[in-house]
């Protein structure tokens, strides 16, 4: 278990052996709060790590990183950590072929790679990666997330933080994460239940969900059109009537479909699929499955 | 047509500027380069300026880099761009009055001038004064280039570094160093060929020991034009090769990246 204090002496609590996001918007500070974790900005107040002293712990990959002009990849690398840890990381990033290169050869996901490999060839016991693999292609990206995965299955004394915008990653390779809500990061949460209980509607929205309706008594029900099924299904959820309306993309292609309910009036849309696709436009039942409970309704 | 229009005059341009070294190793035939060797005056000026310049070079590349370093790494831009300002005052300071203002500093009747004749240097027509004129001539060049050489590296290049377990000074050799290298090379080159030049400020303040851009004012006088100019070839010899030298390498280097 590794323990982080912030400046206000929060503990945030992280499993060893696991991987972490950071989750958030654009511009929410999880750049800001990743540089804390890894000890940099010592002018901004930071926090502490419990029994860890993070200047030689803790590596840290920036966001937009500064590979060396004047080296090659693998000299860089080599410089950090030692030729055994780069050879085999280079391996795991899909690298080997370019390992030789100086930077400016490389395409923007290489060179976005090749820093990352900078950092995890040094195999420091707490990783912080800020948006490592934003630029990688799918395939690949799943690739190396499957490998860190392995590499913390392997080393349960160590610890990898990544930060993304892009839910799925979360959603896929993630044990827990922060949500970094108006610049302040809450405790890191166990997936996938952090997703079916979002602390406000920001994050709520950040996650999908696109609209809420009153339970009568206080609390809200949170709909995401992930969780529409066509029909009265009154023990799966919540059972809304109303009115689906289709919208075509060039073509006249069916893309999409628009629901509004009648009471409360809410709007949901959802891509055209076969299990999800009314018989025709005009009045429809849909349910909610499963929709999370919460004291706040949707805004924005 | 405006492409072509545009080589010709950048042309014209070149041939303009290059013309005066031109003329002036045309004109400096064997007999004048060996007349010049021959006369121990010229000699020991040549010498004074070599010897004189190393020292003074060494001097400014000592002070100046450190400085340089510093001034790249402040904070905020708003410090930055006021020093920026303050320094050009030096730079533009016409060198005679430069000269005029060192003489009167460094002379006896100042306490910096008792001082060091306390010491038993003389602030005037010494190699200490020939020196300080010197520096004062090629500091501000050598500061302002090696410090726009340090502001174009990232502290972000460092600073990925140091967070995965670099101390300092390895850093500072292994990519502080070599990414400033070609700039730094710019910035001695400048300073070389400043301080080989050096007029305005020596004639005030060193008149003796001669260097040789002041030894070429008392050829013109003593001797005419023929004498100073075949003089002068002797100071283009030893003042222009080591800069464009030391510049052609630090653009191949730049390129070889």
């Amino acid at each position: 278990m590794f323990i982080y204090h912030d400046s206000q002496d929060i503990p945030f609590m992280f499993e060893a052996g696991q991987l972490h996001g950071i989750f958030g918007v654009s511009g929410a500070g999880k750049t800001t709060w990743m540089r804390k974790m890894a000890g940099l900005d010592a002018q901004t107040r930071g926090g502490r790590y419990q029994n860890l002293a993070a200047a030689s712990a803790v590596a840290y990959l920036a966001q937009t990183p500064h590979l060396l002009p004047h080296r090659t990849i693998r000299a860089q690398s080599v410089w950090v950590s030692d030729a055994l840890r780069t050879e085999r990381w280079a391996q795991a990033l899909d690298l080997t072929d370019v390992l030789d290169y100086f930077p400016h050869r490389l395409s923007g996901g290489q060179y976005q790679r090749a820093a990352l490999l900078r950092v995890l060839a040094t195999e420091r016991r707490v990783l912080l990666l800020d948006e490592p693999l934003s630029q990688v292609e799918e395939s690949l990206r799943h690739h190396i997330f499957r490998g860190l995965m392995q590499y913390l299955a392997d080393n349960p004394q160590r610890l990898v933080i990544f930060s993304s915008h892009q839910w799925a990653d979360l959603w896929l390779y993630a044990h827990s994460v922060s949500f970094v809500d108006l610049g302040q990061p809450l405790p890191p949460r166990p997936l996938p239940s952090a997703f079916s209980d979002p602390p406000n509607w920001r994050i709520a929205r950040l996650l999908g969900y696109v609209a809420s309706v009153s339970d009568g008594s206080g609390g809200y029900w949170l709909l995401h059109p992930d969780a529409v099924v066509l029909g009265p299904h009154p023990e799966l959820g919540l059972v809304l009537s109303g009115q689906a309306r289709a919208v075509s993309g060039p073509g006249d292609v069916v893309r999409q479909w628009q629901f509004h309910s009648d009471t409360p009036r809410v709007a949901l849309a959802w891509s055209d699929q076969a299990a999800r696709r009314p018989r025709e436009p005009g009045p429809l039942v849909i349910t909610i499955a499963s929709p999370p409970h919460v004291t706040y309704p949707m805004e924005g | 047509m405006s492409r072509r229009l545009g080589i010709g005059l950048t042309g014209l341009v070149l041939a303009i500027l290059l013309l005066p070294a031109g003329i002036l190793i045309i004109e400096a035939h064997p007999a004048t380069w060996s007349s010049i060797w021959a006369q121990p005056s010229m000699r020991q000026a040549l010498w004074t300026t070599l010897g004189s310049g190393a020292i003074a070079l060494s001097m400014v590349i000592l002070v100046g880099t450190p400085t340089a370093w510093v001034l790249a790494r402040l904070s905020p831009a708003k410090v930055q761009n006021t020093i920026g300002a303050l320094l050009a005052v030096p730079l533009l300071l016409p060198p005679l009055v430069l000269g005029l203002v060192l003489a009167f500093f460094l002379g006896i009747q100042t306490p910096v001038g008792h001082w060091l004749a306390q010491m038993g240097i003389s602030g005037t027509n010494s190699w200490f004064g020939l020196i300080v004129a010197e520096m004062y001539e090629a500091l501000p060049y050598y500061l302002l280039t090696a410090w726009a050489a340090f502001s174009s590296i990232s502290p972000a290049y460092e600073e990925e570094l140091r967070v995965l377990g670099k101390s300092r000074w390895a850093v500072s050799r292994y990519v502080t160093w070599p990414m400033a290298r070609p700039g730094l090379t710019a910035a001695a080159a400048m300073a070389w060929a400043r301080i080989t030049g050096a007029f305005g400020a020596p004639i005030v303040v060193a008149y003796h020991p001669t260097a040789m851009p002041v030894a070429i004012w008392i050829a013109l006088e003593a001797y005419g034009l023929p004498t100073a100019l075949a003089l002068a070839a002797w100071l283009l010899l030893i003042g222009l090769p080591i800069p464009v030298w030391l510049n052609w390498r630090a653009q191949r280097v730049h390129l070889s990246r």
